[in-house]
């Protein structure tokens, strides 16, 4: 089987149309105009570098080149800065830090783009500025000095985004209905005298206004478009577009292809703050526009699929998740569910579409989710196990009636729509430095027993989880002053009303604080070998390690194999991986009783999206990886050191108890020889898939990649077959030759299983 | 009771339906000069050592209290007659260079880590294979484990070199659901030349397979013949075990898998401190493959795949 080619293998005919727009599409990724960058090794490590500057794509600074993490970014780059930077209001009228003059900057960037709109296209909005671009972005004095300390803890943080909207509110109010709900609420926090909701309110008028005009700016656009045209079919495309958006500038959508539109803006807008953010249950956000359409014969399966594919080609990785189950445990899956799938299936290429699997799925949507996942081998969907994450949110103590809903809305992470702050994947606990210290400490005080050393390694734990919470409340006190979430906050439950951001103390009712956590299984292995080599056998003492570690095992190549061939995690071996065991129990428990200022608890993903690849900001480990070898990534075993086969390594990672944690994915890198000789690859996975499930795993991200053609391709990118390489490379998907050459580097040196 | 297990192997999809965890057993009666798992074939266990992942440290050496082991001029000897197989080099190495090939098991400890697997099982249709070496070379403990998976709602294959006391196979087939069969050559002068053994018990214990399977529902039985260059790839060798399947056999057979010959075992050989004749084997080539399988038909048999590499 060789790599997806766009256009190759897809179920469903493209129209010309359709065609045109995927080359248009694969030419702004391939030009870098959709890259998306970041600072540097220290902000994949902590999330949080020196400057606390450090979002993507661009610093505001002009000129700013950080690594790139791939080509999935929605914006598309200009190569020059917004021309209208001096004239910003909050450079004329003078840097205020609250949500009016957030919303003032917001307002003046949305009125000086241009509404674009391209041949062919059905479905328009494209952008080419963020507002991290040009508003001044400071945590100020205080926070940064807290993060230092927290830095020097092993963890760090950067809140921005990553929460999930509940579309369906502006899908069924419009903006001008969201807008006459801003406008009542402010009039009753101005009649009783609230500055601080007062200020939260004109900001979210500024941006609800800006949207509509924004959007009603297409409208005239593309009216200008079909008076100049000729083509009746070119004409007839430009007075559709510009029909609905006349429409939902301010009404919700009448049909399907208004409602697709409506979600092109609604991320488009959102995207424009900057940051990544999952948008919740497209399945059902749809369906009923769908049925109707169908009922009505004003829509057509072909056209419902098309409408959508164009989004997925513009909107560019972000997060949508489809199934799961509905308020009363039953399966959520509808026609619209197929359709979606379908959809990517015509175009392929990258997404981030998640499937959340239960037992009582249509089996039909599941088969065809595995078939599409195999067939176009580029990691769409992940496949997600739904009982598993509402678990999560139940024990997390939100209500059933919430806890239903949750939505797979980032690359390991899940959301309860319009109801959750909890800073997803934007904060990080490097666990292999309270490890450091406890060793240290372990050393000093010249401890007997290996129980000694793994408490010191707990109270360590403490140590920087609060250093942690100490930063992180210092950020969420201003947060909604400094950076806030606006645009997300108008499809939010509560914000309005509330006057209250979504990232303001209460501004949403879940605010969880959720923490990425780097190294697990290197130090479950590097306690493992301790407690063998150190306090059993005593072969070494741990003076001697420290050192060997401390020095990057210099001279001491025959300890560092000692420890290395001890038994490893990922490997379904009982005692190394009741230690893996032990220290996600750790984590879970120190988490549980760690609480925000918001009042809610701190919680865990078995996860770090690309803080491994940058190995040499940790050092070497007692697991006998020297200082260069990559860290394992998320709770998948380090590479190299699983060597029973994938079944063997899922088994492993289905030990933690996935429902103490916010997520955690089994990432396979699948050779396509290991599918020879066997008959349906789709049911393969399908197969592998449930049953992993039913262990209790939470997410698989699957690759299937032809090695030899990814190891020339970090060389020849210039080759136009390796143009369409599409991989999953954490959480999210990116065309492999956009990718940082560490980030590729690392990715071919995957564990990479090409036979069983 | 305690079984002698050189790998348990997790998710293969070959040695019978759906997905299985495969059981290798130590010890094989024949001596198949193309043998892919040459480390199986000695009943007694032993220690074995790849030169590749000797750094020469000599932690080792201390440890031996027979003498058995000693520094070479390529690296290090071991003295099989006096190795007491006690594991004391293989600790001490840091590299894995030494190591002991199987290890022994209680039938409880192997259920232990093969009944963690069972929803892959369940869903795919899949359960537990025995294979080696030759399962039943260790009768007593195989059939054990057979009975206590079985007992445990797992479904078990056999994968058996045939070669062995017809009793104890058909004291284990109640306990089978999936008999995996080898019928290598079916002229018995080459049999005996190239595994050391006529085929003659082979064949009996083929219909005595076949006829308990025929008796049973829902058990099933599968041919393997191995296709190893000028030993059993010739036209008549298949034509003949086709003839024999659907004469003797009468329609019990399910499956025929030939399993193409491939070179990757040759490193075994080297860490064994063995040659190989067909270290240097070549591969079969597509058309090979097509023009076997189109002979192969000819036993009536529904189901008749090719598994393997070609050489191209």
């Amino acid at each position: 089987m060789s790599k997806l080619v766009m256009n190759g293998i897809s179920s469903f005919p493209q129209s010309d149309r359709l065609k045109k727009l995927i080359e248009r599409s694969r030419e702004l990724a391939i030009s870098g105009k959709r890259s998306l960058y970041t600072a540097n090794n220290t902000q994949l490590v902590y999330h949080w570098s020196d400057t606390g500057k450090a979002i993507a794509p661009q610093s505001g600074e002009g000129g700013f080149k950080g690594m790139a993490l791939g080509d999935h970014g929605c914006r598309v780059s200009t190569g020059e800065d917004f021309p209208y930077l001096s004239e910003m209001p909050s450079r004329t009228e003078g840097y205020k830090m609250n949500a009016e003059s957030w919303g003032k900057d917001f307002a003046f960037l949305m009125d000086h783009s241009p509404a674009e709109i391209y041949p062919n296209e059905a479905i328009v909005g494209e952008f080419h500025w963020e507002m991290n671009e040009v508003r001044h972005y400071d945590f100020g004095e205080k926070v940064k000095s807290l993060g230092k300390i927290a830095r020097e803890h092993g963890a760090g943080g950067n809140s921005h985004g990553h929460t999930c909207s509940d579309l369906s509110i502006g899908l069924t109010q419009g903006w001008g209905g969201i807008l006459e709900r801003i406008n009542k609420s402010l009039e009753k926090y101005t009649r009783l005298e609230h500055p601080g909701k007062m200020d939260f309110l004109l900001g979210a008028k500024h941006c609800c206004e800006a949207i509509i005009r924004y959007i009603d700016k297409h409208a005239d656009r593309a009216l200008g478009l079909a008076e100049a045209e000729s083509d009746p079919a070119q004409k007839a495309l430009y007075l559709k577009i510009a029909s609905s958006c006349r429409n939902i500038a301010s009404n919700p959508p009448a049909t399907y292809y208004e409602a697709v539109q409506w979600i092109q803006f609604a991320i488009m807008t959102d995207r424009i703050v900057g940051h990544g953010n999952g948008y919740g249950r497209l399945d059902r956000y749809l369906i009923k526009l769908y049925e109707k359409g169908i009922a009505d014969g004003t829509l057509t399966r072909d056209e419902a699929r098309e409408y959508l594919s164009e989004v997925f080609l513009k909107v560019r990785g972000q997060f949508f998740s489809l199934g799961g189950r509905d308020k009363d445990g039953n399966d959520a899956t509808n026609e619209m569910s197929f359709v979606v799938m379908e959809a990517y299936d015509m175009i392929g290429d990258y997404n981030n579409l998640g499937v959340m699997w239960h037992p009582d799925m249509d089996p039909k949507f599941y088969s065809y989710v595995c078939d599409v996942l195999t067939r176009h081998g580029a990691g769409t969907p992940s496949l997600v196990n739904y009982d598993v994450i509402r678990d999560t949110e139940l024990r997390s103590g939100i209500p059933e009636e919430d806890a239903s809903d949750v939505a797979y809305s980032g690359c390991q992470w899940f959301c309860i729509p319009g109801k959750e702050y909890c800073d997803q994947d934007t904060n990080s606990v490097v666990l292999t430095d309270p490890m450091f210290r406890a060793i240290d400490k372990a050393v000093d005080g010249e401890y007997e027993s290996f129980e000694m050393l793994y408490s010191a390694f707990v109270d360590e734990l403490k140590a920087t989880t609060e250093a942690l919470r100490v930063f992180k409340d210092a950020q969420y006190d201003i947060l909604h002053l400094m950076w806030p979430e606006i645009v997300t906050s108008l499809n939010c439950h509560g914000t309005i009303e509330r006057g209250l951001d979504v990232t303001a103390h209460r501004g949403v009712d879940y605010q969880f604080t959720s923490t990425n956590i780097l190294g697990i299984p290197n130090v479950a292995d590097s306690f493992f070998a301790i407690s063998k080599l150190v306090y059993e056998q005593k072969k070494y003492t741990l003076r001697e390690l420290r050192d060997a570690v401390r020095s990057n095992w210099k001279d001491n190549e025959v300890m560092r194999l000692h420890f290395l061939k001890q038994n490893k995690y990922g490997n379904d071996i009982a005692d190394v991986d009741a230690m893996y065991v032990r220290v996600t129990e750790s984590i879970a428990e120190i988490m549980d009783n760690t609480y925000n200022n918001r009042g809610q608890q701190y919680r865990a993903s078995l996860f770090q999206f690309m803080g491994h690849t940058a190995s040499e900001v940790i050092g070497a480990t007692p697991d006998g990886r020297r200082a260069t070898d990559p860290l394992a990534h998320g709770c998948n075993p380090t590479v190299g050191n699983s060597t029973k086969g994938i079944f063997a390594a899922a088994n492993s990672t289905a030990k933690a108890d996935n429902k103490k944690f916010l997520g955690g994915s089994l990432a396979i890198e699948l050779q396509p020889k290991f599918f020879d000789g066997k008959d349906n690859i789709g049911q393969f996975i399908e197969n592998f898939s449930k049953a992993y499930f039913e262990k209790n795993g939470v997410q698989i991200n699957l690759n299937i990649i032809d090695l030899n053609k990814l190891r020339d391709a970090i060389d020849h990118p210039e080759n136009p077959e390796y143009h369409n390489i599409v991989i999953k490379i954490t959480g999210y998907t990116s065309r492999f030759i956009m990718l940082t050459r560490s980030f590729q580097e690392e990715f071919v040196g995957r564990e990479n299983y090409e036979s069983l | 009771m305690t079984g002698l297990v050189f790998d348990v192997f997790k998710g293969t999809t070959h040695d019978g339906p759906g997905i299985r965890d495969t059981v290798f057993f130590k010890g094989c009666p024949l001596r198949c000069a193309w043998c892919q798992n040459p480390e199986s074939i000695e009943a007694k266990n032993r220690v074995w050592y790849s030169v590749k992942k000797c750094i020469g440290c000599g932690e080792c050496l201390a440890t031996c209290r027979t003498g058995a082991l000693c520094a070479g001029a390529d690296g290090m000897e071991i003295n099989t007659a006096r190795c007491a197989v006690c594991g004391g080099c293989a600790g001490a190495c840091p590299t894995g260079a030494l190591s002991i090939i199987a290890r022994e098991y209680t039938v409880d400890e192997l259920l232990r880590e093969l009944i963690v697997d069972k929803p892959y099982f369940n869903i795919s249709g899949g359960g537990v294979t025995l294979s080696g070496g030759e399962p039943l070379m260790q009768s007593e403990f195989c059939i054990a484990l057979l009975r206590a998976l079985k007992e445990n709602g797992v479904t078990t294959a056999l994968d058996t070199c045939g070669y062995v006391s017809s009793e104890a196979l058909a004291r284990a087939l109640p306990h089978t659901d999936t008999v995996l069969f080898d019928l290598k050559i079916f002229d018995s002068d080459a049999h005996a030349r190239f595994t050391g053994h006529e085929n003659g018990k082979i064949l009996e214990n083929a219909r005595l397979a076949a006829d308990f399977i025929t008796k049973n529902q829902g058990k099933a039985l599968w041919i393997r013949t191995p296709i190893i260059p000028d030993a059993t790839d010739s036209d008549e060798n298949i034509l003949e075990i086709a003839k024999f399947i659907k004469r003797d056999l009468s329609g019990a057979v399910s499956r025929w898998d030939l399993c193409l010959f491939n070179r990757a075992s040759a490193f075994k050989y080297a860490s064994l401190g063995r040659t190989w004749e067909f270290a240097e084997a070549r591969g079969i080539t597509g058309a090979e493959k097509e023009r076997l399988l189109t002979l192969a038909r000819q036993s009536s048999v529904d189901e008749i795949y090719a598994v393997g590499f070609t050489a191209e």
